[in-house]
């Protein structure tokens, strides 16, 4: 692991070495343009020789020394396209004493210059000691050369001078140049681990900002959950307790009238007891209505439930289709009420065909339960995508609903009746437990007297089957799976 | 106790079975009252407003329930204790549910009493006889 990562350093190293090379040494090129012709007239003026010549040998040495480097570099296998210009500053002061001295005879006392432009060179240029060291070498034998070549050195003493200055130059230019190389490396090293750590900070970031969305999605489904728990506590606490009080209240009446009969019997009473045999039969229709509407209410609450827990059929369904076949399948109602129904550009989603049927029916029947007598009778179905979810719209021309029955339409048994309209308070129910089953959300929009818009979110993607059995086994696990399940996928 | 009848008991709860208890509970207890029943929010508050016109009597005396189709309990309540002409009617609460955060809220909008049904109707009727008694000098004073 740590190996692999040193190679990748080097490489992504050498890879920003050699654009860091490339782009000096385009500059470098443009300098050479200025200087070559500026060294030559320097030349001109020092050794009086023609122009022409000491140009010719400017640009000469310049590419010797172009050359030279070249070779080096394919040699040791890193060919670099820009190299050519980056040497010919260097080459272009390097070669000049050897040139002059073999042109003129004469040696010149603005080496000084020449051993600068080594020193800033193999400071400003990424140069490896090493390159700067065989530059150095080269100069140096090619002025000894020149020298030895030429044969009449007007004196020793300054040649061995000027020889040991491009020596000095050189190790100079070598310390500089790997002083420079480490600092970058140093550098690189440095900037590549903020890097690598401010990436990482980013991904946890990324990782983090997942997580809250996922505790958020968790915490929504948790309150739900609440909700739900709330409803049915509501629902033991007051729909199904209602026709039990009944029972209770009736049963003892029921009792008080046996003994007022037994007494009436005894009297012999027999208008009394009369009365208290209807008052009896009386009883006991209301025993009867308030056990079967007992029976009721808990087939109802056990298929709403029922919905939360089993596992649906998902599939690809097409939406638009659906709606089309729910609006077909009402035709008949929504012909004897007027209501006309308007049906947008919808999806396919994900989900249980035969539930989202029923949300469908459900919602298209409640809005035209509840129309009333609108002078504009329509329901308007359509969709939008929100992020990763599809947002359905149900919208009627009705009376609307209340701010603060906004809520309760959905629990189970709850009935508005504004109208007068007749149902057993399920449909709504039925739906929001369909909806939270296939990972959505179902909630109302409404002005009052300006009609109403059911809005459920449906997931764009395949997310039914892991949502749903999360939800189940949440369900069936009072709760502590669902955290479980962020805990893994995080 | 002769001024039990002058009050007039208004019963509003959708349960047929329940009301006809109620009333019946009253008949023998002997509360010869004039009794009447709404069947849902809507007809009750429909009746109120009547006796906020003039054209209907002011009642004794109002049991409510809470969980009805159309208008709930609470909002009854809240409507009548809002009314100049309704706020001094009692209001006994006679509901199935006991959170005790509806028996709160029931308080704050100004019942007089909170029954849980099943309903100990001896205790209502001490309740009605009670409130019958601080009417009549509430209406002596006035």
């Amino acid at each position: 692991m740590l190996t692999i990562e040193r190679v990748n350093t080097t490489k992504a190293y050498e890879a920003e070495r050699r654009q860091l090379l490339r782009a000096r040494t385009r500059s470098a090129c443009v300098l050479a343009t200025v200087f070559v012709p500026l060294f030559a007239t320097a030349d001109y003026y020092m050794f009086k020789a023609h122009f022409a010549v000491l140009l010719a040998a400017r640009i000469f040495a310049t590419l010797v020394g172009a050359g030279a480097l070249v070779l080096l570099r394919t040699r040791i296998g890193r060919h670099s396209p820009g190299l050519i210009g980056g040497v010919v500053v260097l080459a272009a002061g390097f070669a000049v004493g050897g040139v002059s001295v073999l042109v003129t005879g004469t040696n010149t006392p603005h080496y000084v210059g020449v051993t600068l432009l080594i020193l800033s060179a193999s400071a400003v240029l990424p140069w490896r000691p090493i390159q700067v060291a065989v530059v150095t070498s080269l100069l140096t034998a090619m002025f000894i050369a020149a020298g030895l070549f030429h044969g009449s050195l007007p004196d020793a003493v300054t040649f061995s001078t000027q020889v040991s200055a491009i020596l000095i130059t050189g190790v100079l230019g070598i310390s500089v140049s790997a002083f420079a190389e480490s600092t970058r490396r140093r550098e690189f090293t440095a900037r590549r681990n903020l890097n690598q750590a401010s990436n990482e900070k980013t991904q946890l970031i990324q990782n983090l900002e997942k997580m809250t969305g996922r505790l958020a999605t968790a915490n929504e489904d948790l309150q739900e959950r609440q909700r739900e728990t709330n409803d049915f506590l509501y629902v033991l606490s007051h729909d199904l307790r209602a026709p039990l009080i009944n029972i209770q209240g009736f049963g003892k009446r029921l009792h008080t009238d046996m003994s007022g009969l037994e007494g009436a019997l005894v009297n012999g009473s027999k208008n009394d007891a009369t009365k208290r045999l209807e008052r009896m039969q009386q009883s006991l229709q209301f025993l009867n209505a308030g056990t079967a509407k007992i029976d009721q209410l808990i087939s109802r609450l056990l298929e709403v439930a029922r919905l939360s827990t089993r596992p649906g059929e998902a599939q690809w369904v097409d939406a638009h289709r659906l709606a089309h076949e729910v609006a077909d399948a009402c035709r008949f109602q929504l012909e004897a009420s007027g209501v006309e129904v308007v049906i947008g550009n919808l999806p396919r989603v994900w989900g249980d065909p035969v539930q989202l049927n029923q949300v469908f029916t459900n919602l298209v029947d409640n809005a035209v339960k509840y129309m009333g007598p609108s002078s504009r009778k329509r329901i308007d179905i359509s969709c939008s995508r929100h992020g990763e979810r599809y947002r359905f719209a149900v919208n009627d021309t009705g009376p609307g609903i209340a701010p603060k029955d906004q809520e309760k339409v959905f629990r189970l048994f709850a009935r508005l009746g504004a109208n007068g309209a007749s149902g057993e308070g399920v449909g709504l129910a039925t739906v929001r437990a369909i909806v939270n089953r296939h990972g959505g959300r179902i909630w109302v929009e409404s002005t009052p007297g300006d009609g109403c818009t059911f809005y459920f979110t449906l997931p764009c993607a395949q997310e039914l089957p892991a949502g749903a059995g999360a939800r189940s086994a949440a369900s069936a696990a009072g709760g502590m799976r669902q955290g479980e399940e962020v805990g893994v996928h995080v | 106790m002769s001024n039990e009848s002058a009050i007039e008991i208004w019963l509003i709860d959708d349960d047929d079975g329940h009301a006809l208890l109620v009333e019946e509970s009253f008949q023998d207890a002997g509360l010869r009252n004039g009794f009447m029943r709404a069947r849902d929010g809507n007809e009750g508050w429909r009746w109120l407003q009547e006796v906020e016109a003039g054209r209907r009597s002011r009642p004794g005396l109002i049991l409510l329930d809470i969980s009805m189709p159309g208008l709930d309990g609470f909002e009854i309540l809240e409507r009548v204790k809002r009314s100049k002409q309704l706020k001094s009617v009692p209001v006994i609460m006679l509901t199935s549910t006991d959170h005790p955060r509806e028996i709160h809220r029931c308080y704050e909008l100004g019942a007089s009493a909170y029954i849980v049904k099943p309903v100990d109707f001896e205790r209502l009727h001490e309740k009605v006889r009670t409130l019958g008694f601080f009417l009549q000098i509430i209406e002596v004073a006035a």
